[in-house]
């Protein structure tokens, strides 16, 4: 009976028990075979070794085990995060666009406001508030970072509005959900897509400081700005490998993403596909 | 038009641009002639390569993507294609001054008008200081603008576009040059100040005895304005002549169609003649004749789909580049009109 | 709501003026009189030609009759129908009657939407045709304007300048409209190619019995495609009359400089011209009494004094002019 090793309690040690003793015939092991909850207190603050090939931490989990698993955490809070303040920037930004005057001119000073409060506190005050979970930690990194893509949004729908194109919809009669989201949106999303790369790294940023700092997700759950505070051993040596792997982790996600952009923003450009 | 008393003489010009999508010939041996104290009229539709020619003519074409790869460009018997920056410099703006379309971005907004005038003049000229700014006014005056003394410190948003054209047309003359290019300089004005700009550019001709390369997809302004005129199509000049000679008999089927297809102020038409088709791609330009796509005799020509025709003097200081010029019908009248008058003498290929 | 009026389009004193705003609170310190009390009728199957230079309004009347620019005094009567009285449902229905070209036919389509979409979305929204009949339909307008079907996939940036004009062309007609406005619908062409989209809208004109505003600053264009012509400057007409009694016979001196000034393409005629001195003035300041008297070859100190009216010119046919020297 083949036994795929996927459960996140179970280490090497536990897969070959379970094979010695008949409960698998086979098993698959990870790449990694230790549970990133695992830990060894004889091996802790370990460089970089032939079996624990990125080194250990503090209470002697594997640093590449936790990487990976990291990765889940950090990739989600970008992705989250930005598509909810990408959601919220796009939605204001494009009714201060197209409406301008008066709307535009009361709606501004409301998102002036907010790009006045230092988010970094804000968030961690509402961290204070709300229990530490991951989702909350998500939503309110969205919520309180839209205002950059609002602002984009808002300056390409003034752009816009004069455009021919879009008087030629009025002029059909189209009606206004489909002017500014058929018409308008997709014509000025350019800018949205570039700063979203940006506001991935961002959000990877925000997470790795508020849990640096100790207010992103709760041990055990690895997070990779969690494993970058351990840097600083218990015993006040500088353990270099755990802050350079997640750091080597955060720098190329980021990189990752960046270039992701880019190449989305030129896939969706009509203009750029060869002539057919 | 003989070489001997051009001022400008370019020869079988060719440029070429090396873009993502291919590379574009734009100006494909093309060669015309400008006279002193004249103006010759550049016409043609868009991107047939007109403006390409008069940029290369300073050699302002940027170099990637950009290249001059033939001919030459004979300006008082010195080639500008093989002559270097330094002496580039000193003939623009100063033997040589273009005038472009647009007077609102021509002009820098930074700078006041007379700022910019100065420049020019203390580049070319020993004049410095306040002897330079009494010459900008004194250029300002000449172009027309009522007090000079004023204007000279003013911005370009502060003008209209009239007002900035003049001004570009005072920097051209500043430095006295033999040869203005002017680059469709009244498209982007109203046709009443295109007029009075038009007016202005020909009192300074005669005044200054410069030649004047004008170029044009009006044929309105050439007809009032030119001496000259150079017909352009998909980067080839495809037909030359005096403006009263394309006018009264224009030989190529292109001009023709021109001039037939405008609409005509009180003249009774029904529906307007067309030219079919469009402007050749010039990624793609078709094999042989380049207009042969569209035109009424060589769609169906063996001869203009496949061997291009050069461009030939036809009948005295007349050139055109067509198999069927003046209406031949046939090889043999072709050839009749050889026998009086000697060979078509070819200009380019 | 069928009209039975014999004109299609009526429009009273119409006034579009845009607030110039400065300071802190962008407090109104004067008005751009874009439009400045405008009247005219078109009848049904006619062409009405608007001419004149930049700045005076005759793209600000051609929006504003189609309530795409909000007027602010003024009433425009379309087939029966208060164009600024009714509400927006039912504006949107008679939006389906009166359509727009536009100049520029690289910022007037759409660049992220396929042909078929741009010329068929119109069918979908109003309800007309849907799914095959829609496609059938695009396929219809592609081939009446000059395109095949086959480009119905492909985007705008991949068409010529007079191919995207003949799109826009398909798009105004995908509703069936009784009226377009032109707006310096050729004027962006080359030469070659204005003389195709001239005949195409002839033709379509006569097939469908369209009104067309035309809308041009090129006096032989629009002699050439229309029954009326009226020049506009400064925001009002300064005169009106038929085609071709304005170009046989044009009165007001405005008029004559323009046509004076049109470069003829015959290196014979003789120059007599009429060259305008002066600038073309702010629309936002202008000057008092006649508009034009700042520029006038005959002005005299009555038009200082006060601003014209347009009359009745002569017995015969419909001509009036606003300058009591051609009264």
């Amino acid at each position: 009976m083949i036994f795929i090793a996927m459960d996140k309690r179970l280490d090497r040690q536990d897969y070959k028990r379970m094979v010695a003793t008949g409960k698998a015939t086979d098993a698959v092991f990870p790449i990694v075979p230790y549970a990133f909850e695992s830990t060894d207190l004889m091996v802790r603050e370990q460089g970089p070794t032939k079996d624990h090939w990125l080194g250990t931490d503090d209470v002697g989990a594997d640093v590449l085990c936790r990487l990976i698993h990291g990765s889940r955490i950090s990739l989600s809070v970008g992705f989250v995060a930005v598509g909810i303040s990408s959601f919220i920037g796009v939605f204001v930004g494009a009714i201060l666009g197209y409406f301008g005057g008066i709307v535009d001119f009361i709606g501004m000073r409301f998102v002036e406001i907010m790009m006045a409060i230092p988010v970094f506190f804000l968030i961690i005050t509402i961290v204070a508030f709300f229990p530490r979970s991951l989702l909350n930690i998500m939503i309110i990194i969205g919520i309180t970072s839209w205002t950059g893509d609002a602002r984009f949004i808002r300056a390409e729908f003034f752009k816009l509005r004069g455009q021919d194109f879009v008087q030629a919809a009025r002029a059909l009669g189209l009606p206004l959900r489909s002017l500014l989201f058929r018409h308008m949106l997709p014509n000025g999303i350019a800018p949205v897509l570039v700063n979203a790369t940006f506001g991935i790294a961002g959000a990877i940023f925000v997470e790795a400081a508020l849990s640096f700092l100790g207010f992103g997700v709760a041990p055990p759950t690895p997070s990779w700005g969690q494993m970058l505070s351990l840097g600083v051993g218990t015993t006040g040596r500088f353990l270099w490998w755990l802050s350079l792997f997640p750091g080597l982790a955060i720098f190329l996600t980021v990189t990752a993403y960046n270039l992701v952009g880019e190449g989305l923003r030129d896939a969706i450009d009509p203009r750029l596909r060869k002539a057919a | 038009m003989t070489d001997k008393d051009a001022l400008l003489s370019i020869k079988d010009l060719s440029v070429t641009f090396h873009t993502d999508e291919g590379i574009v010939r734009a100006v494909n041996g093309v060669s015309y002639d400008v006279q002193t104290g004249k103006t010759l009229a550049v016409v043609g539709e868009s991107g047939c390569g007109k403006s390409v020619t008069a940029l290369s003519i300073l050699r302002l074409i940027p170099d990637p993507p950009g290249k001059i790869v033939g001919g030459q460009i004979l300006f008082r018997g010195k080639d500008l294609v093989q002559a270097d920056e330094k002496y580039m410099r000193t003939i623009r703006g100063n033997d040589i001054a273009m005038i472009f379309q647009e007077p609102m971005t021509s002009l820098n907004p930074v700078y006041t008008v007379g700022e910019q005038i100065v420049e020019a003049i203390e580049q070319h000229q020993d004049k410095k200081g306040s002897a330079a700014w009494a010459h900008a006014v004194e250029m300002l005056r000449q172009v027309g603008i009522a007090d000079p003394d004023q204007r000279v410190n003013e911005y370009p948003h502060q003008m209209s576009g009239g007002m900035r054209q003049r001004v570009i047309i005072a920097m051209s003359l500043s430095c006295d040059p033999s040869l203005i290019i002017a680059d469709e300089p009244t498209t982007a004005l109203d046709v009443t100040i295109q007029a009075q700009i038009l007016e202005l550019l020909r009192d300074l001709q005669k005044k200054n005895n410069m030649s004047v390369v004008l170029i044009t997809h009006d044929l309105g302004v050439v007809a009032e304005n030119a001496d000259d005129v150079v017909v352009m199509y998909a980067s080839k000049v495809v037909e030359t002549g005096s403006v009263t000679d394309i006018f009264d008999d224009p030989l190529h089927p292109y001009t023709q169609g021109l001039l037939r297809s405008l609409p005509r102020v009180g003249v009774d038409q029904e529906r307007l003649d067309v030219i079919g088709g469009s402007v050749p791609d010039p990624l793609a330009f078709p094999e042989g004749c380049k207009f042969h796509t569209r035109c009424p005799i060589g769609c169906d020509d063996e001869r203009c789909k496949c061997v291009e025709p050069g461009l030939r003097e036809v009948k005295p200081a007349r050139q055109s580049a067509c198999w069927y010029t003046d209406g031949y019908e046939t090889e043999d009248e072709f050839n009749d009109y050889e026998k009086k008058y000697g060979k078509h003498k070819q200009i380019s290929g | 709501m069928e009209s039975t009026n014999k004109y299609l389009v009526e429009v009273e004193d119409l006034k579009t003026h845009f607030p110039i705003k400065r300071g802190l609170f962008s407090s109104v310190v004067g008005h751009v009189k874009a439009v400045d009390g405008v009247s005219f009728k078109i009848q049904a199957g006619k062409t009405l030609g608007l001419v004149g230079e930049s700045g005076c309004g005759k793209t600000t009347v051609g929006r504003t009759i189609l309530r795409l620019i909000n007027a602010t005094d003024g009433k425009v009567n379309f087939d029966g129908n208060d164009v600024f009285a009714v509400k927006s449902k039912q504006m949107r229905k008679l939006r389906c009657d009166m359509q727009l070209i536009f100049q520029d036919p690289y910022s007037s389509l759409n660049p992220r939407m396929t042909v078929a979409n741009i010329v068929g979305e119109s069918l979908t929204t109003h309800k007309i045709a849907t799914g095959r009949k829609r496609l059938k339909r695009v396929a219809e307008l592609l081939h009446r304007v000059g395109l095949s079907p086959h480009h119905s996939s492909r985007y705008p940036h991949e068409f010529s300048g007079g191919q995207r004009q003949r799109i826009g062309i398909a798009r105004a007609l995908a509703l069936n409209p009784k009226f377009i406005v032109c707006d310096e619908a050729v004027s962006a062409l080359d030469v070659s190619i204005q003389s195709q989209i001239i005949n195409l809208l002839q033709d379509l004109q006569d097939e469908m019995g369209l009104t067309y505003l035309f809308i041009a600053h090129d006096l032989a264009v629009v002699e050439h495609i229309s029954d009326y012509v009226a020049v506009m400057y400064l925001g009002k007409i300064v005169e009106y009359t038929t085609s071709k009694e304005l170009y046989s016979n044009p009165l007001h001196p405005y008029t004559r400089a323009l046509m004076s000034a049109i470069p003829k393409p015959d290196p014979h005629r003789k120059q007599d011209r009429i060259v305008l001195g002066g600038e073309v003035p702010s629309p936002s300041n202008p000057p008092s009494g006649c508009p034009f008297h700042p520029r006038c070859p005959i002005s005299e100190h009555r038009c200082t004094l006060e601003v014209q009216q347009l009359k009745q010119v002569g017995e015969g046919v419909e001509h009036i002019v606003s300058c009591w020297k051609c009264q």
